[in-house]
């Protein structure tokens, strides 16, 4: 295969190996005799691209179809697109390197708000027209997918549809129904129509919207008589049925995360009212142990890697975790293949396993009380009381760990400066605790990093309808946190108050947004998310020119009559759960797990899962 | 690291005899080391030396090769790698050492390697080193090259002035060092240098000094005969191509990195 930047360009940009493709298990087929050609679109670098779990699992999916090849395209660093764009070279596919212009369907997952500038670059890139009704016939079908897509509002106008859910359980009735369009010599416009027969599509410009004259929305209807009011997302419903790649892609070079990824389980039991995808993957449904001894089996042997990595939202939450744990060990540690333990619990169990599974690489242990006091954790519903974190500290600490990270959020609701205080009190309290060792056990001083970041209000949590703090706020309650610390033991950092607060704007963003995105992007912005090249200056000048107060997204409380942008999409938790769950918050009362007692959050309506154990 | 480690049971192997049978001690593992010769193609010039040695690393668990690791709290496959290649540079003559916990047939090693490398990695030769020998890296003294030029050189131009070229007796350049730049004589580590062009290509081969005692790469050579002819030296257009590592050896003259070290066969089952 040829690479479609030449030798004399690839020489002077960073890590040509990006743009060239060849991992191990690159699916090759002959583009000539397929009948529909996928771009996945992932919207930042390679390297992180590569280590989407999302992208590994669809990539195969797509490609066990014979009809169908699934190619990867990354956005080109800024030293590679200068280049592209100096010598007119258009936007190409790593695996036959050509102009994804030409493909059928561009696919986008939308990981992060901040990436949706390169959504756009992208498109221009590819030399495809940024807006959706400025595309023909010979231009790509442009859909998107991802957690983000849950509020599509503020992409609305560049994306020809939506797809909600997880993409296994609809994409071969689309592609069918594609190819059949396709041969019968059907349009684009047909095909976007024949899609109106799914629960789960949603197409923009099916809809209109009007606004009141304070700039919320007044109406939002179907302009067409098969969309539906309400859109709903599609789960799978039997995770150890449902296909999983045997194989995954294993690049050449190194990239955020390499290595052999488990999924255990979807969604999450937990329910803190701050987090998205704890109501957005909603009911839990896990895979049995014996599955995923299986999976891990045929990925290493099929990668060569090295590590095996659990992923879910809340490892400890698996119901066969230790089944799963013991016998990983028992299958891998002779072949040299070590395990990862991301989103764990510590307890007594995890330790343990920990120090089998480490040995002596003691790094570091990560806890996320995310607010300083009990009365806040309860308001966000994090059932993590202070006793359990000493208790998983004093445990760590006598097992000979020496660095904690703890994770924080700042400007939560009902947020008081105690609060802020608790987290200095806290953080200090578990130096404190590795003091209570006798000096023969502490073989160095601690090392703790408490780390806040601000909190982002989203859509389809209980929070939804609370106003983001504003910049200075934000400021304020960060020097708070700092002049209570005291301990030369303890470390304190906060994220970047800028980015949150256009992340804020984005993320509850309504579809006038888009003007904003637009502006920006052609201001220049592009990987807002990396923090070298994200320029806030150029944000602000284009919520400015195209009259987009920003504070009305982020800053603004809103009332629960208010039509909300996302209020056409339901993820099966209903609303009214959301403000039961927003009035308990303010009462500081917590709501249980889904395992110890169901809450009617609405879920069950999938009909699988957690649900009805 | 992998260096010094392999170089260690080399040492371990030569000389010290340690009594295993008193306490403290338990007997290393033999192990066997093959030298492996393989290819980086077009598909593969972009990938740098650290990522290669991963690929391999991935490569041989994909096989299943008994590879031997190293003890302790982290252990790690034992391979090392000779030289290595600047990024862009193809080559049909790279090195590597790997250490196996069990004697198997050398071809074995390159064919199930082979079934499992991606493209443009190939395992060419595979030797079960059995006669004293330095690593793959530590015994490198020379480097042959190919060097497709650009239009501006002329096969003409390049049969004139190539003799003369070496005829001088010092051919200074500039060499960077870590933190400064200085000047160098590179005449003495160019062992030869010949037109070698056909009708489709302007091709110049280079023998020139490599290796941990003095090192030259192909580039510095092409640009200071560019100089020489007082053409410009366009670095981003030029292509690099390694034709084989070489060493040298008491009595026996220069030698390829596989040569006369081991044994291809060890007459066992597997063809």
């Amino acid at each position: 295969m040829k690479n479609r930047i030449p030798d004399e360009i690839l020489l002077q940009v960073e890590k040509p190996a990006r743009y060239t493709g060849n991992e191990i298990n690159m699916v090759v087929k002959d583009p000539n005799k397929v009948d529909i050609r996928f771009g996945f679109c992932f919207p930042d670098v390679y390297e992180v691209g590569m280590s989407h779990l999302g992208l590994q699992i669809l990539y195969y999916f797509l490609n066990r179809r014979e009809d169908t090849y699934c190619e990867r395209v990354f956005a080109p660093w800024t030293d590679l697109e200068q280049k592209m764009r100096e010598n007119n070279i258009p936007l190409f596919s790593i695996e036959t390197q050509q102009d994804i212009k030409d493909f059928d369907f561009l696919g986008f997952t939308l990981q992060y708000e901040m990436s949706y500038t390169n959504v756009l670059n992208m498109l221009d890139l590819a030399g495809i027209p940024l807006f959706s009704k400025y595309r023909t016939e010979k231009d790509p079908i442009i859909v998107c997918g991802g957690s983000c897509a849950y509020n599509p509002e503020p992409l609305a106008e560049f994306v020809d549809f939506f797809y909600l859910g997880e993409g296994e359980v609809l994409y071969d009735d689309i592609l069918e129904l594609y190819k059949q369009n396709k041969k019968a010599g059907g349009t684009k416009q047909q095909f976007l129509e024949k899609l109106l027969q799914f629960d789960s599509i949603y197409i923009p410009k099916y809809y209109d919207v009007t606004y009141k004259e304070n700039g919320e929305i007044a109406s939002f209807l179907p302009n067409h008589k098969n969309a539906r009011k309400i859109i709903q997302k599609t789960v799978v419903l039997d995770m150890d049925t449902v296909y999983y790649p045997e194989k995954q892609l294993v690049p050449l070079i190194d990239v955020v995360h390499d290595r052999v990824t488990l999924e255990l389980f979807r969604g999450c039991i937990r329910g803190c009212r701050f987090c998205q995808a704890g109501f957005v993957y909603r009911p839990v449904r896990e895979k049995t142990a014996q599955t995923l001894l299986k999976q891990a089996e045929q990925l290493v042997k099929n990668s060569g890697h090295e590590e095996i990595s659990l992923i879910s939202l809340s490892t400890s939450d698996f119901t066969c975790f230790e089944e799963l744990a013991n016998g990983l060990l028992e299958e891998f540690s002779k072949e040299e293949v070590s395990l990862s333990l991301p989103s764990l619990r510590i307890d007594a169990f995890s330790l343990e396993l920990m120090e089998k599974i480490q040995e002596v690489r003691k790094s570091s242990l990560t806890f996320a009380p995310e607010a300083g006091t009990q009365r806040l954790r309860n308001v966000i519903n994090k059932n993590l009381t202070e006793e359990e974190i000493l208790r998983g500290c004093a445990l760590a600490f006598s097992g000979g760990w020496t660095r904690v990270k703890l994770y924080f959020m700042i400007g939560l609701p009902t947020e008081t400066e105690q609060d802020l205080k608790g987290i200095a009190e806290l953080s200090e309290k578990i130096v404190e605790k590795y003091y209570e060792l006798p000096k023969e056990k502490r073989p160095r001083p601690v090392q703790v990093v408490a780390s806040s970041s601000c909190f982002v209000p989203k859509p389809f949590t209980p929070f939804q309808w609370d106003a983001q703090n504003t910049f200075d706020e934000f400021l304020q309650k960060a020097k708070t946190v700092k002049k209570q610390i005291t301990k030369k033991q303890l470390k304190y950092q906060y994220h970047d108050v800028k980015l949150s607060f256009l992340e804020g704007v984005i993320a509850r963003g309504d579809r006038k947004v888009a003007k904003a995105i637009y502006r920006a992007w052609q201001l220049g912005c592009k990987f807002d998310g990396w923090n070298d090249l994200f320029q806030y200056d150029k944000w602000i000048q284009a919520f400015e020119e195209t009259g987009i107060d920003p504070a009305f997204y982020a800053n603004r409380e809103r009332s629960y009559d208010e039509i909300l942008p996302w209020d056409h999409i339901s993820v099966g938790v209903s609303k009214q759960f959301l403000i039961n769950e927003r009035e308990k918050a303010i009462k500081e009362e917590v709501t249980p797990n889904c395992r110890q007692e169901c809450s009617h959050c609405g879920a069950k309506c999938f009909g699988r899962g957690v649900c009805y154990e | 690291m992998v260096q010094n480690v392999l170089e260690g049971v080399f040492v371990m192997n030569e000389q010290k005899q340690i009594d295993y049978s008193q306490k403290g001690y338990t007997k290393p593992k033999e192990h066997f080391i093959y030298r492996v010769k393989f290819t980086k193609g077009e598909e593969v010039k972009f990938i740098g030396h650290l990522d290669i040695m991963r690929l391999f690393q991935r490569a041989i668990k994909r096989a299943k090769l008994p590879v031997a690791y190293s003890q302790g709290f982290n252990p790690h496959q034992l391979l090392s790698f000779a030289n290595p290649l600047t990024l862009g540079t193809t080559s049909e003559g790279e090195y590597g050492d790997f250490e196996m916990a069990e004697k198997i047939e050398p071809a074995f090693v390159m064919n199930e390697l082979n079934k499992t490398l991606p493209k443009g990695v190939k395992v060419l030769d595979s030797v079960l080193i059995t006669q004293k020998a330095q690593s793959a890296m530590a015994s490198i003294d020379g480097a042959k090259y190919i060097v497709y030029a650009d239009k501006k050189l002329t096969k003409e131009l390049l049969e004139k002035n190539i003799n003369e070229f070496l005829a001088q007796k010092e051919i200074f350049v500039m060499k960077k060092t870590k933190n400064n730049e200085k000047i160098t004589d590179i005449r003495k580590d160019i062992f030869d240098m010949k037109n070698i062009s056909d009708e489709r290509e302007i091709k110049i081969y280079l023998y020139l000094a490599a290796g941990s005692r003095r090192n030259l790469k192909p580039e510095p050579v092409i640009k200071s005969f560019y100089e020489y002819l007082g053409l410009e030296f366009e670095k981003y257009y030029m292509k690099y191509h390694r034709l084989d590592l070489m060493r040298k050896e008491e009595g026996k003259g220069w030698l390829a990195l596989g040569e006369e070290i081991g044994v291809r066969s060890i007459g066992g089952k597997y063809e």
